[in-house]
């Protein structure tokens, strides 16, 4: 009998100890999350709430968040004139620009564990004191009651760092509205595009694992519900994506879903990570062209990776908009020579990400 | 390489395993191979300093020949001795002396720009060891280089111990034999020291990391000072222990049988029984080759006095080129002597109240000493030691202390609960069931560290820096 043992034991521990290799050499990613998973049920069952070494929190309502440490009065000032460049040129050349403040994931209700120090609402509250010191227009969506009124619950995806296509929307009804006011531009006389009716929510149901929830599994994490609005009037786009070499990489034309999102990974129930079918996974420079549009107005919409959807939504009130990441290693061109050249009619700057500007934009 | 990598788990190990099993019959064949995987595993990573451990072997199978063939023979050991030890000195001690004379004399002589070499505390002493005995005739002289090569190298106690001394490994070099019986022992060793390292001290490496970063800082308050030091005391256990029982077991699968280097620690009655049953086969070198050459008890007290702090000393000096480590083995050299003197453990004996607060004074000593041993400096060690006893008057840091413990509440349990033989009685049980529950949870635990492994938390092992 302790022979067999011994003989199961030695069995046992070989394919164990081949069992990383075999993944390795088939680079198999549905095998890869095999282990993550067991990874994230042991921290499950032993009750953590912090993971990655203390950098993220799940919190009491299932979302993981990513506390902020204190931004210093010098980086903050430093941000707000990259940005107050662009501002500027932007205002020599008569054109409009707004900077789009960022709508956060930990709130006052966030109950983080004791020892945990989030100052994500400090540095967003000290930034806006800034840009409001240097004039810079804005739309502060910090406080506008159809985003609060969402509820913090759903203005994030509980395994990712990106907003909710409801946030998303909601912040593109408020854009939409502000300049509408101020620009006395008429973007949406008909209360079509911007109007959550005349969409219709498309939902694959625990499909979505975001950038935190990868880190501990679906176990874990438990899976997010990935929403679409799909407008149900006729859309008529083009959509091109740039690299860093200002090469075209993907070219689509047609309806909201068939020109904007990447509807392989909508479809791959391997592909854990939908936010990538936002703009087609563009992450350098996307170029949207509506044919249908009521107006001829051209944007740019410096943004980090929130911009993805919000692209989508604001091409429907736009002839054109170009959206360009900040973000290192993604379009790191000089951003006031694009703005010479494109000649837009709005610029957008939407850099903040939880209280922080990502990435110095590049000046000339 | 480390054990606690994919690259040892999922390529090297089954290479080796499979080799040495094809060539189990042909022993001179499989030393051949064992001796050259053992330098790939050494070289992997830092191949360079390969060539300084293939000096060491050549170095000291030549001076063994010359020890045992010359009318010279203390000369020889000398040589040997001085050739091994001046290595080591190069290497880990030169910069760390040339430090001290800049500052005593306020000079700026440069030292020398290199790594320490992994492990090579580690086989000096191995590779001195095989000398000495074959000076004392001991062991009798080997004449195959490739036999020395690979009891030098061995790689599953190269770089992290224990360390096994010729004497005792001599005969398996030549007669060993892989057995169905042994390679299971082997196998179930060595998932114990991987869980051990994987689970519980990375684990608790987060919380003594954090606790020793506060202190850096400034910040560290009484509550999280404690649980840092606690955390450390357990983290360099399970991390060491789990390495070698993981060598053990390695050992084992190829057909070796390497010394306990541990036995239950922190549950000793003194300071003495502590160095008994911790490292037990660094202990056993520094008496056999330091202690008792020096005079040992032998010789009256004051040479007695004399030769343990020397051995202590030199203990804490192995460790690492700083003065914490040197007042570290200080303190020990002191303990141990007072011990020996007024000849406590012996006293303590039958006196079952007196014996229960002397073991808890000892583990606190301990857990004390460890806070200077991992210490950046003598200062951070002070500081450190300030806000154990609150003499800093920081705050007490309940939130930061609440968190960590609170996260690692059930890993500081296991590790509690697994300072005791709590793992030999369920393997020893009457009950089959018990056993097998047992084992089950052996490998539920190996593959829950192979998750964590693939999850990238490893760190490597603490005992590589020495």
């Amino acid at each position: 009998m302790k022979k067999y043992i011994n003989i199961v034991i030695i069995a046992l521990f070989c394919v164990s100890i081949v069992l990383p290799d075999v993944q390795l050499l088939e680079d198999d990613a549905a095998f890869q999350r095999n282990w993550i998973n067991l990874y994230g049920a042991v921290q499950k069952v032993l009750g953590k709430k912090a993971i990655e070494n203390f950098t993220l929190y799940k919190t009491d309502y299932g979302k993981i968040v990513e506390p902020r440490s204190e931004l210093g009065e010098d980086r903050i000032a430093a941000d707000v004139a990259n940005i107050e460049q662009i501002t500027d040129f932007c205002a020599e050349r008569e054109i409009p620009v707004y900077y789009v403040t960022s709508i956060l994931p930990i709130t006052e209700d966030t109950e983080l564990l004791p020892g945990v120090q989030d100052y994500s609402a400090e540095n967003a509250s000290a930034l806006y004191d800034k840009l409001c010191e240097a004039d810079i227009p804005l739309i502060d969506l910090r406080n506008k009651e159809s985003i609060s009124s969402i509820g913090s619950e759903a203005l994030f995806y509980r395994t990712d760092h990106h907003w909710t296509v409801e946030a998303c929307f909601a912040a593109y009804q408020e854009i939409i509205e502000q300049i509408e006011k101020e620009l006395n531009w008429q973007l949406d006389a008909e209360n079509i595009y911007t109007n959550r009716d005349c969409y219709e929510a498309m939902t694959l149901k625990n499909a979505f694992l975001g950038s935190y929830g990868v880190k501990v599994g679906e176990y874990y994490a438990g899976m997010d519900d990935f929403v679409v609005y799909v407008p149900t009037f006729d859309t008529e786009l083009q959509f091109e994506a740039y690299d860093q070499e200002h090469q075209l990489t993907l070219e689509k034309s047609g309806s909201f879903l068939e020109a904007l999102m990447d509807n392989a990974i909508l479809e791959d129930g391997n592909y854990y990570n939908k936010y990538n079918a936002f703009s087609n996974g563009g992450y350098v420079e996307n170029r949207v062209v509506n044919h249908l549009a009521e107006n001829d107005k051209k944007v740019l919409l410096i943004s980090h990776s929130y911009g993805r959807p919000l692209t989508q939504y604001l091409s429907m009130c736009f002839r054109e908009i170009r959206n360009l990441d900040p973000q290192e290693g993604r379009y790191e061109d000089d951003y006031l020579a694009y703005i010479e050249e494109y000649q837009p009619d709005l610029v957008l700057i939407l850099t903040e990400f939880e209280g922080e500007v990502v990435h110095t934009l590049p000046t000339e | 390489m480390i054990f606690s990598s994919t690259v040892f788990l999922s390529k090297f190990l089954p290479i080796v395993l499979l080799g040495s099993f094809i060539l189990r019959k042909k022993i001179k064949w499989q030393n051949l191979f064992l001796l050259l995987m053992s330098l790939m595993f050494y070289a992997w990573g830092e191949p360079k300093y390969v060539l300084l451990m293939l000096l060491s072997i050549v170095e000291n199978y030549a001076l063994a020949i010359l020890i045992e063939r010359t009318a010279h023979r203390r000369f020889w050991l000398f040589t040997a001795v001085f050739l091994n030890i001046g290595m080591l000195f190069v290497c880990k001690y030169l910069n760390w002396g040339i430090g001290i004379l800049n500052r005593i004399f306020d000079t700026s002589w440069q030292g020398i720009k290199m790594t320490l070499p992994i492990g090579i505390s580690f086989y000096t002493f191995q590779a001195l060891s095989y000398v000495i005995d074959v000076y004392r005739n001991t062991v009798p002289v080997q004449r195959n280089l490739i036999n020395v090569g690979l009891y030098v190298s061995l790689f599953p106690q190269l770089v992290a111990g224990p360390i096994v001394r010729y004497v005792d490994i001599e005969k398996q070099i030549m007669h060993r034999t892989m057995t169905v019986e042994t390679f299971a022992m082997g196998i179930e060793r060595f998932m114990i020291g991987f869980s051990k390292k994987i689970l519980l001290a990375d684990s608790f490496s987060v919380i003594a990391d954090y606790a020793f970063a506060m202190n850096l800082e400034g910040t560290l308050g009484i509550a999280m000072a404690w649980l840092g030091a606690i955390a450390y005391t357990l983290q360099i256990y399970y991390d060491f222990g789990g390495y070698s029982d993981m060598a053990i077991g390695l050992g084992k699968m190829l057909g070796f049988s390497f010394a306990e280097n541990f036995n239950h620690p922190y549950m000793a009655l003194s300071v003495t029984d502590f160095w008994r049953r911790w490292h037990i086969s660094l202990s056993r070198w520094f008496r056999d080759y330091v202690y008792i050459p020096l005079g040992g008890n032998q010789q009256g007290k004051k040479k007695m006095i004399l030769a343990l702090a020397m051995t202590w000393i030199a203990t804490g000096i192995w460790h690492g080129a700083d003065g914490t480590f040197v007042l570290w083995g200080g303190v020990y050299a002191i303990l141990i002597i007072i011990e020996k003197l007024w000849k406590i453990p012996d006293k303590l004996k039958d006196k079952t109240l007196s014996g229960i607060f002397y073991r808890v004074f000892t583990l606190v000593i301990v857990i004390l000493l460890w806070v200077i041993f991992r210490a950046e400096n003598l200062a951070a060690a002070f500081r450190y030691l300030a806000a154990m006893f609150c003499f800093d008057m920081q705050s007490p840091g309940l939130d930061t202390w609440l968190l960590y413990l609170g996260e690692y509440r059930w890993e500081l349990l296991a590790g509690v609960l697994f300072c005791f033989p709590i793992g030999r009685y369920l393997k020893e049980s009457k009950y089959k069931w018990v056993t097998a529950a047992a084992l089950a949870t052996e490998f539920i635990c190996f593959l829950i560290g192979i998750s964590y492994l693939m999850k990238g938390t490893y760190s490597p092992f603490i005992y590589f820096n020495f």
